[in-house]
């Protein structure tokens, strides 16, 4: 771990003796190097406008920018920060001149001379305390736009409910004159004993989960610790309503009620106040259920302010009964959670005997809900040194944020440059003699007095040159992925740096700086042989390294569990010292054969010494099971692209299947909903179709459920989509919803193509699928076929010579139809019809539609081979049916069989050696073998037909695929004799 | 001098396009310039006689030319950059000090309170207590408002009274520490408004400034000021 501390006050304002406190801190989720901080500080020339704190070098080197309205010599009131997309900055203030007049403010750069724009103007009754923060609408409805969010005490808040959080749902969009489009949303329902106090704190999850809480003050002087709700972005018919509570049924959940929060404006703590303000909450990045709640208030027979930490597992629907971490005689808490959950905690507490009172800022770091902690002291300083201006002293809150792995702070503290006030080190920038302890001015001679500065910390979980990732999505030379946790651009998976080719090299970068992808070869031998490739950065350069990479695939769509790409050893890239950037030179070889399609996800998983993935690997799981974690986003170790999307003749269409997998444990709905992204001109041929229910429109956006989906059950659906008349791609972007989450997502695009293209690309479709016909359905002739498109596609033959070829086989294709359709016992994909209407299609002169149809029927054919390998069994679920039957044996109806504990424990221990990479599909059998005694006892208990006859059919001795099978029927009747309510 | 310009000074441009701070980009308008002498800014600032600062200008300007620079602040990092609000021939300016300058800032603030005031006095304050129309609303930012019971020794502007009231924002928030305290004996010139907006009622006069709070010993700058 890296610990960096750094006296903010630049060297140029060395002779200040400001008393700059009260920090805060906001940092670019784009480019962590950008950085904004603010604090009681003013213009050192006396000016009109106020200053932010700027730092273009993660926090290294600071300047200060004049671009806040306030009043001439004095600081802007109450501020705070919070970036947005784009570098867009969103500041909350209260106005100077003025009382308590609420600004809110905007600028697109923090390093331009502009002020900010003032986007909310409110004095009324008097606003208090604006506390801001932000976050960009990751995916769905709203994609793209930056939601607002200001925390605020609002005097014309009516009846004393005064509890506020004002809302912007488009925070670029907005534009003066004021209020613009923030709307002011109060939170507090219940009876207040004339407002609520001050601190009123936002926490935003990328996936729409918005928390608030707030300190109610009620009748009687005492408080609760309230904490309010909404799920979707505050963008609803009601907002923050989400969380009723649990006793009184009111909307926001009471975390603690009846506690003592001294409003004490004067020295009451040291030479600091006590206002009421010490509250904080953080919501986990990786997990929105899980938040995180601290507080502060006096304990009866204390005099100092004692701080309180709980924690909610469940949305904030309860809490803790007792305080995860409780400090004494402390104050200025703040909570950040950080992309592995790891949770930081921050406070200033009064310490040591009263003749020698120190003001000590630690920063606490917990994986366990405090079990374990590890402590950073980031100062200690002396209590009286120096004698305050004005309050607050050193700040009625302090301010820290998570970036990725990594946290990064701020506070406030004397400025002795005395090495021993620092106990992990700091850097001054203004001029300072450490070994006399004295600060000096401009001039390097003049002493200055000692003051209050802001201080700078930023620590690293793991240090820039050993924090390799692969950039999830690049747009240009200049503008790629820096690693940051979560990934900021939603569509992850379509131009990241991971993909494949049919050779071992790794060709160019396109015109985007973007790799060049090929759809994979299935086949046999050389047939079905690729190539996958990565490029690998690092945040820093500095040492030289080895980094591991693991290839992985999985069939195309959402749920579908990742299974290694192929057999060959993992292979290492070497980074010299100098090196930030490697392409690997050789591919990884993997191998699709015959029966499988090509329509897959690559991914790669990267392991470098002090930086391996996050855990649980891809490896046997579909990202967002069994968690809501984004596994990919939130882990720069992890990259996936989506393949098998080509091009698309311009004016005619494109038909895609995908598959939707149910990746959990149980019985559920699964719910899809679409977007389209990009320019696109709506169409009558655009439609949506569920397999095994009627098509309908696409529209712009979506949703359909798949009801009644069994755990490791297949259901598939179809998108057909016009590729207009120009050459602009268009994205539909299928995002699976979990409890109105986003767990896992997929994308197809229609990429326009001159016809010679498009010809090309449909001979290889036929390649590929006439090889998976020949090899499926056992059928002769088919593999000639193959080799003959693919001798075509690969030739400069284009639209002519496609026409021709299709026009030759079709026959045959109808033949193989009929086949398909016996083999299926079933046409669910409309192979007969579209394979008619390609026949009475194939010989127009509208190359553009009759590719069309042919690419529909191609597709059809794939999607059917597809369900009909499905059904012999899938080794990419072992894992998923072990975590299955360890659930279904922990059910009460089973958990005290004997037997049944043991096997519970194989079956898990099984599942996590087997996303270690420690054990794999071989071993299965022998996992089976161990649970048929346990399974037959079962079933006799349970006095199930058919769960008896899935048992006896159940043989070790399978391939794993049947044995994955057989394996999965058992499950499904023993789920259903265990758990016949669905979802439990 | 730009009355608005808190940092003037006198300097040669060196260089057009360029930029003496890392986080300004340069273009046609910024200029590297020496600052050859200060005319007006806080005493620190002078030090930065000698050295080069960056000046976003207000129209292009030829490398070389020697001027007195009207400009407030704009960036502060490891060197200055300002905007330029005006610009004049030095030699216009003739010998004035920064010192001389700040006197002349201090002047003009108190002679505006002065003229808007609704009443000054020398007195001593006997008493303080609550303002009994004070907000009882818990923010820390509240201005806690006080009355000081003055014993007037001389009205040197406005109604004749041998007492009076007077409030003041007894807070010690960053938003009233500008503010003048009162404290009790405290004998000063107290400059009182009647008209600002945040006063707890119509009938307050009140020391809001930190230019209305004088020692007696500035009595003739004051009274000269009437």
């Amino acid at each position: 771990m890296v610990v960096v501390v750094v006296n903010m006050i630049p060297n140029l304002f060395s002779g200040e003796t400001n008393q700059d406190s009260e920090p805060n801190l906001a940092v670019d989720p784009a480019d962590p190097r950008h950085i904004v901080a603010s604090a009681f500080t003013p213009d050192p020339l006396g000016g009109a406008n106020a200053p932010v704190f700027v730092s273009n070098d993660r926090g290294q080197t600071w300047a200060l920018n004049l671009i806040v309205p306030s009043t001439a010599g004095a600081a802007t009131g109450d501020i705070t920060v919070a970036y947005g997309h784009d570098g867009r900055l969103y500041s909350g203030i209260l106005r100077r001149p003025g009382g308590l007049r609420l600004n809110i403010l905007r600028t697109t750069n923090v390093n331009s001379p502009a002020l900010m724009t003032v986007l909310v103007d409110r004095t009324g009754s008097g606003v208090d305390q604006p506390y801001v923060e932000a976050a960009r609408v990751f995916r769905g409805a709203g994609a793209g736009l930056d939601r607002v969010y200001v925390g605020n005490n609002d005097f014309n808040g009516a009846s004393g409910r005064t509890a506020t959080v004002d809302v912007s749902l488009d925070g670029a969009g907005a534009a003066p004159p004021p209020p613009a489009n923030f709307i002011a949303r109060r939170i507090e329902v219940r009876a207040t004993g004339g407002q609520d106090l001050p601190p009123i704190r936002p926490t935003v999850h990328i996936d729409g989960t918005v928390y608030a809480a707030f300190i109610a003050r009620r009748a009687g002087n005492t408080s609760d610790i309230v904490v309010v709700r909404d799920d979707d972005w505050a963008a609803g018919a009601t907002q923050f309503a989400a969380l009723p509570d649990s006793v009184d049924g009111l909307v926001g959940q009471r975390v603690v009620t009846g506690v003592n929060v001294p409003f004490e404006n004067f020295q009451t703590m040291g030479m600091e106040r006590l206002v009421s303000s010490d509250l904080s909450i953080a919501v986990d990045p990786t997990n929105c259920s899980r938040v995180y709640v601290a507080w502060g208030d006096r304990p009866p027979g204390t005099s100092n302010l004692t701080l309180h930490v709980r924690r909610s597992l469940n949305r904030g629907q309860t809490w803790s009964a007792a305080d995860l971490r409780t400090v004494s005689n402390a104050k200025a808490p703040v909570l950040a959670i950080n992309s592995r959950g790891r949770v930081a905690f921050a406070y200033q507490q009064l310490s040591g005997p009263a003749s020698a009172l120190r003001w000590v800022t630690q920063l606490e770091q917990t994986s366990d809900a405090f079990v374990t902690i590890t402590t950073t002291s980031l100062a200690t300083v002396p209590a009286n040194t120096p004698t305050p201006t004005f309050l607050p002293y050193l700040g009625d809150y302090m301010d820290m944020k998570a970036v990725g792995k990594d946290f990064y702070g701020i506070f406030s503290a004397a400025n002795t440059p005395n090495t021993a006030n620092f106990p992990s080190g700091v850097r001054y920038q203004r001029n300072a003699n450490f070994a006399t302890q004295t600060l000096l001015a401009n001039n390097g001679i003049t002493t200055v007095p000692v003051s209050i500065d802001p201080f700078f910390y930023r620590i690293e979980q793991i240090a820039p040159e050993a924090d390799f990732y692969v950039a999830d999505w690049t747009s240009s030379a200049t503008s790629f992925d820096l690693g940051v946790e979560p990934s900021v651009e939603p569509v992850f998976y379509a131009f990241s740096d991971v993909w494949t080719r049919r050779t071992n090299a790794p060709a160019g970068f396109d015109a985007n700086n973007r790799p060049i992808n090929e759809d994979p070869k299935n086949g046999i031998g050389a047939g079905g042989d690729n190539f996958a490739f990565a490029r690998i950065r690092r945040r820093g350069t500095g040492a030289s390294a080895a980094v591991t990479t693991h290839f992985l695939v999985s069939e195309f769509g959402t749920g579908s569990n990742y299974q290694d790409a192929g057999t060959a050893p993992d292979i290492t890239v070497n980074f010299a010292a100098g090196d930030q950037v490697l392409t690997m030179s050789s591919g990884y070889p993997w191998h699709l054969d015959e029966t499988t399609s090509n329509h897959l996800c690559l991914a790669v998983e990267l392991d470098a010494p002090g930086d391996p993935i996050v855990l649980p690997s891809l490896l046997g799981r579909a990202p967002g099971w069994p968690t809501t974690d984004l596994l990919v986003i939130n882990d720069n170790n992890k990259a996936q692209r989506n393949m098998g999307v080509g091009p698309t003749t311009v004016g005619g269409f494109m038909t895609r299947f995908a598959i939707v997998h149910n990746a959990a444990t149980f019985v559920r709905d699964i719910v899809l909903r679409w977007t389209v992204l990009g320019k696109h001109a709506e169409s009558k041929l655009d439609r949506l179709e569920v397999i095994g229910g009627r098509p309908r429109g696409l529209g712009i956006e979506g949703e359909v459920v798949l009801t009644g989906v069994q755990p490791g059950e297949c259901r598939w659906v179809g998108l057909t989509l016009a590729s207009g008349q120009d050459r602009t791609s268009s994205l539909v972007v299928f995002e699976e919803i979990v409890d109105r989450v986003a767990v896992n997502a997929f994308a197809l695009r229609v990429a326009p193509c001159k016809p010679d293209e498009g010809g090309r690309y449909l001979l290889d479709r036929c390649a590929s699928v006439f090889t998976r016909i020949g090899a499926l359905l056992e059928l002769d002739g088919w593999r000639d076929l193959a080799a003959k498109a693919g001798e075509l596609a690969g030739s400069k033959a284009g639209a002519k010579a496609h026409a021709e070829f299709a026009i030759a086989v079709h026959d045959q294709v109808v033949e193989g139809v009929a086949h398909a359709v016996k083999a299926a016992d079933g046409d669910p994909f409309g192979l007969q019809a579209s394979a008619r209407a390609f026949g009475a299609a194939m010989k127009d002169r509208d190359v553009a539609h009759r590719q069309g149809l042919h690419g529909s029927l191609l597709e059809r054919f794939d999607a059917s081979l597809t369900m009909l390998a499905k059904r012999r069994g899938d080794p990419a679920d072992v894992a998923q049916n072990a975590r299955w039957q360890a659930e279904l044996l922990e059910q009460k109806q089973l958990v005290g069989m004997r037997g049944a504990k043991v096997q519970a424990q194989a079956c898990r221990e099984f599942d996590r050696l087997f996303a270690a990479r420690k054990v794999s599909t071989s071993d299965y059998p022998g996992l089976v073998k161990g649970l048929v005694p346990t399974l037959r006892a079962a079933a006799k208990k349970l006095a199930a037909r058919d769960l008896s006859a899935a048992v006896a059919a159940l043989d070790p001795g399978s391939e794993v695929a049947a044995l994955q099978r057989l394996h999965r029927e058992v499950l499904v009747q023993l789920d259903a004799v265990i758990r016949p309510v669905r979802g439990q | 001098m730009n009355p608005e310009a808190t940092f003037v000074f006198e300097g040669t441009v060196r260089r057009l396009g360029d930029s003496t701070v890392a986080t300004v980009q340069p273009d046609r308008l910024t200029a590297v310039v020496h600052v050859d002498r200060v005319l007006r800014a806080p005493a620190e600032f002078e030090l930065l006689v000698g050295r080069e600062i960056t000046v976003l200008l207000a129209s292009s300007l030829a490398a070389g030319r020697t001027l007195a620079f009207s400009t407030v602040g704009w960036v502060y990092g490891e060197s200055l950059a300002v905007i330029e609000l005006e610009r004049e021939s030095a030699s216009a300016l003739g010998e004035v000090s920064p010192a001389q300058q700040r006197g002349i800032a201090w002047t003009q603030t108190t002679q505006g309170r002065v003229t808007t005031a609704s009443q000054i006095v020398l007195g001593q304050v006997t008493g303080l207590r609550p303002h009994p129309n004070a907000q009882t609303r818990l923010s820390e930012h509240n201005p806690d408002w006080w009355l000081a019971d003055v014993d007037v020794d001389l009205v040197l502007k406005g109604s004749r009274s041998r007492g009076v009231p007077v409030t003041f924002a007894n807070s010690l928030d960053v938003m009233w520490r500008m503010a003048p305290k009162l404290a009790p004996n405290q004998k000063s010139i107290l400059v009182l408004h009647e008209d600002a907006e945040e006063l707890p009622d119509g009938r307050s006069r009140a020391v809001l400034h930190h230019h209305d709070v004088h020692s007696p010993d500035k009595l003739d700058t004051i009274a000269a000021m009437i």
